[in-house]
């Protein structure tokens, strides 16, 4: 590899250079890149990529977002419990601190049950943002999950949402649901 | 264009195979032979040619200066162009930079100093080798692997806001051209 002595000067190279350099980046390092500065991450929106969209799984202890591109899944976002410090880094996302653990395409959040909410809709916002793709899909099991409710106003955009659950839901809160997500959203509900 | 070359003409020694020759003078006067074959994977080189009339018996005679490249670079383009230039067209993908596999060769070639890649890069987009744009742009995408922001900070040179936003305010404060 080249030597890493001095930087690598990636701003001074010519447009169709930079533009082929992220081009060049797997979907983890674009994320990134795009944590790195205002101008890194208007590069990483304006670079074209393949990737499909953002796919969500969430229940009352877990969630996991991924982005899937035509190879399968390019990169996977997932909480965790259990916390080591190797490879570990810290992201300013909302002016919030995130710990993440990265292996390979597999990011490892670490957050405090209480900012579950808001870790999970900064993360799918920096991932839509930066990549410029959409929201596929949310799989909601809601069995043992009382403020699923809450996390809807954050998938108002996905194209589908499927809520899976021992009970159906009631009218009340069907209605919350249809009442807050986009009109073309498509709404699935499936027994546990 | 009758440059007398300072320095050994530099030999490849696959070019030796082919009968259609082209002589090449860099910035700083050093001397390369190149195959046909070769020269055509470079656009700007190949339309020089074109548009002088080379042919195969008067190319040797009439040596192409290139006055933004220099020997260091035009050696490893040569090297390059030498070894890739009997390879089949790409298979197409829809984002070829990101799945071909970079060759160990070309790997080798291209592990150098970090200002002697940038340099080449620019030799590279002058000269217009596709393929050797792509193998450059892969390595230095791949410096990116696994990396935090901050190390990509680091490895890039990359300002952050702050300096961005000092950067572009010297710039609106600076008198132009005119004064």
């Amino acid at each position: 590899m080249p030597s890493p002595s001095t930087p690598f000067p990636l701003f001074r190279l010519p447009y169709l250079a930079l533009n082929e350099v992220f081009r060049s980046l797997e979907c983890g390092d674009l994320i990134e890149m795009s944590l790195c500065s205002k101008r890194c991450k208007r590069i990483v929106k304006s670079t074209r990529n393949d990737f499909f969209g953002i796919r969500i799984f969430i229940t009352s202890n877990y969630f996991s977002i991924r982005v899937d591109g035509k190879n399968g899944v390019e990169t996977m976002w997932m909480s965790s419990q259990d916390h080591h410090d190797e490879n570990s880094r810290v992201y300013m996302l909302n002016g919030e601190e995130i710990k993440i653990q990265r292996l390979l395409n597999i990011f490892e959040v670490f957050y405090p049950q209480e900012h579950r909410q808001f870790i999970i809709t900064s993360i799918v916002n920096l991932m839509m943002d930066s990549l410029q793709i959409p929201m596929l899909s949310v799989d909601l099991h809601t069995h043992g999950f009382d403020d699923f409710l809450d996390f809807i106003p954050c998938f108002q955009n996905s194209r589908k949402i499927s809520f899976i659950g021992i009970t159906p839901l009631s009218e009340e809160d069907l209605d919350f649901v249809k009442n807050n997500v986009s009109s073309d959203t498509e709404l699935q509900f499936s027994p546990f | 264009m009758s440059v007398e070359p300072e320095v050994p003409i530099v030999q490849v020694e696959e070019v030796r195979e082919n009968p259609v020759l082209y002589k090449i003078i860099s910035s700083d006067n050093h001397v390369f032979t190149i195959s046909e074959h070769a020269v055509k994977l470079s656009k700007t080189l190949w339309d020089l040619i074109t548009n002088l009339g080379l042919t195969a018996e008067n190319a040797l005679d009439n040596p192409i200066p290139v006055e933004n490249v220099n020997g260091k670079n035009m050696e490893t383009i040569v090297q390059f162009c030498e070894r890739h230039k009997y390879d089949e067209e790409e298979p197409e993908y829809t984002n070829y930079i990101r799945e071909f596999v970079l060759p160990e060769w070309d790997r080798q070639l291209l592990s150098i100093d970090n200002e002697e890649l940038f340099q080449l890069i620019l030799a590279t987009n002058y000269l217009d080798i596709q393929k050797l744009m792509d193998y450059c742009c892969r390595v230095i995408g791949d410096m990116a692997k696994d990396k935090t922001p901050e190390e990509l900070r680091i490895i890039y040179g990359i300002p952050t806001d702050a300096e961005d936003d000092a950067l572009e305010r010297s710039a609106s404060d600076s008198p132009g051209p005119s004064g």
